[in-house]
């Protein structure tokens, strides 16, 4: 189904999975964390966490409010597993649930806080000149200024890990618009990042 | 092709998304244009610097996970054995009145009839030993319904569940 050229492609920005565990041996580990069984569910939590912990900074753009998504994302998932029928990929399955619950917590955060109090801050840290190691943070910052389905679908995208129709699949969308918000978002992040001096 | 026209089409080619034909006339013009190659630079390092931006989720989130996955499986054991325990032996007690009931009702005026001809004393029935007797009887049924009950719940629920 995957080229070597697109498993390549996958495993570039996280390295192989350190835990030497292939793909049989994660569905067997499903299949074992489905029955109850914990152990295999907490191997498979320690594949996953930095992935979903990314995936979930990239959307709601706050480290510490990543943790509590990717944390719920993982108890989501253990409720739900009984119901996951093997018909995606795990991880595709698991990002889908980090997702919703990013978009949950936006739902939430949005009410809580209103949006010019968001801008106000940005415009307030923003310096002349920015150190190198400062610039990743401040470009997330700037990924929050996009509107919520380009900013999803940007997350998902620098996970490098899913193709454009999984994307797609994922956030319930024609591949055609995927790409269109990819490029567009990422286009718009360039022309900030300039503004700001982040490029 | 023109800079504005080769601009628009960058996001795709770095993201791998042209087809051939197009792709190569950008590429035409990428060779010649220094500007819209700095252009193209720009995306390249934003998409360098936002996937390479990483955070290690430490230890403690694991643990968090665990301790509330752990919680919630006891819970939901827990919840399925007080439901065997508790409404279990309320089914058992009512199908044992229907059937009861179903057995006595055709033949309850024939038996009736039968213990009247036999001159019963009905009066000894209201009669303290008696009373004593009845009462036993109940205690005994609900003891075996909590009994069979609870050998059910522990049939079903694995071991370590409990507050």
């Amino acid at each position: 189904m995957y080229s070597d050229m697109d498993i390549e492609a996958a495993i570039r920005p996280f390295g192989r999975f350190a835990d030497g565990i292939s793909p049989a041996g994660e569905a067997a580990l499903v299949a074992r964390a489905r029955t109850g069984d914990h152990h295999a569910f907490e191997i498979l939590i320690r594949r996953y966490k930095d992935r979903v912990l990314n995936l979930a900074r990239r959307i709601v753009g706050d480290a510490d409010a990543a943790q509590d998504v990717a944390q719920e994302t993982f108890i989501k998932a253990y409720q739900k597993l009984r119901r996951f029928r093997g018909k995606s990929r795990f991880s595709t399955w698991l990002y889908r649930i980090a997702v919703n619950e990013a978009r949950a917590y936006l739902r939430a955060q949005r009410r809580r806080r209103a949006r010019w109090d968001k801008q106000k801050a940005l415009e307030a840290s923003k310096p002349a000149h920015v150190e190198p190691s400062e610039r990743a943070g401040r470009l997330l910052e700037l990924l929050d200024e996009l509107p919520e389905q380009q900013r999803i679908a940007l997350a998902l995208f620098y996970l490098q890990e899913l193709s454009v129709s999984e994307i797609a699949q994922l956030v319930g969308a024609p591949d055609g618009t995927v790409k269109a918000w990819l490029s567009r978002g990422r286009e718009r992040l360039r022309k900030w990042a300039r503004e700001r001096g982040l490029l | 092709m023109k800079c504005q026209q080769a601009r628009e089409q960058l996001a795709d080619y770095s993201a791998g998304f042209m087809d051939a034909g197009p792709r190569e006339r950008l590429q035409r013009h990428l060779a010649a244009c220094r500007s819209c190659r700095s252009h193209l630079a720009q995306l390249r390092e934003l998409d360098s610097l936002v996937s390479g931006e990483r955070l290690a989720a430490d230890e403690a989130l694991v643990q968090r996970i665990m301790a509330q996955v752990r919680e919630q499986e006891t819970v939901r054991q827990l919840r399925r054995r007080y439901l065997v325990q508790g409404v279990a032996p309320i089914v058992l007690m009512l199908t044992l009145a229907a059937a009861v009931l179903v057995v006595i009702q055709p033949q309850a005026a024939a038996w009736a009839q039968a213990l009247s001809a036999a001159r019963v004393d009905w009066d000894l029935l209201a009669q303290p030993e008696w009373a004593l007797v009845s009462v036993a009887g109940l205690c005994l049924m609900a003891a075996l319904a909590t009994w069979v009950t609870g050998r059910l719940a522990r049939a079903l629920t694995p071991d370590g569940a409990s507050l």
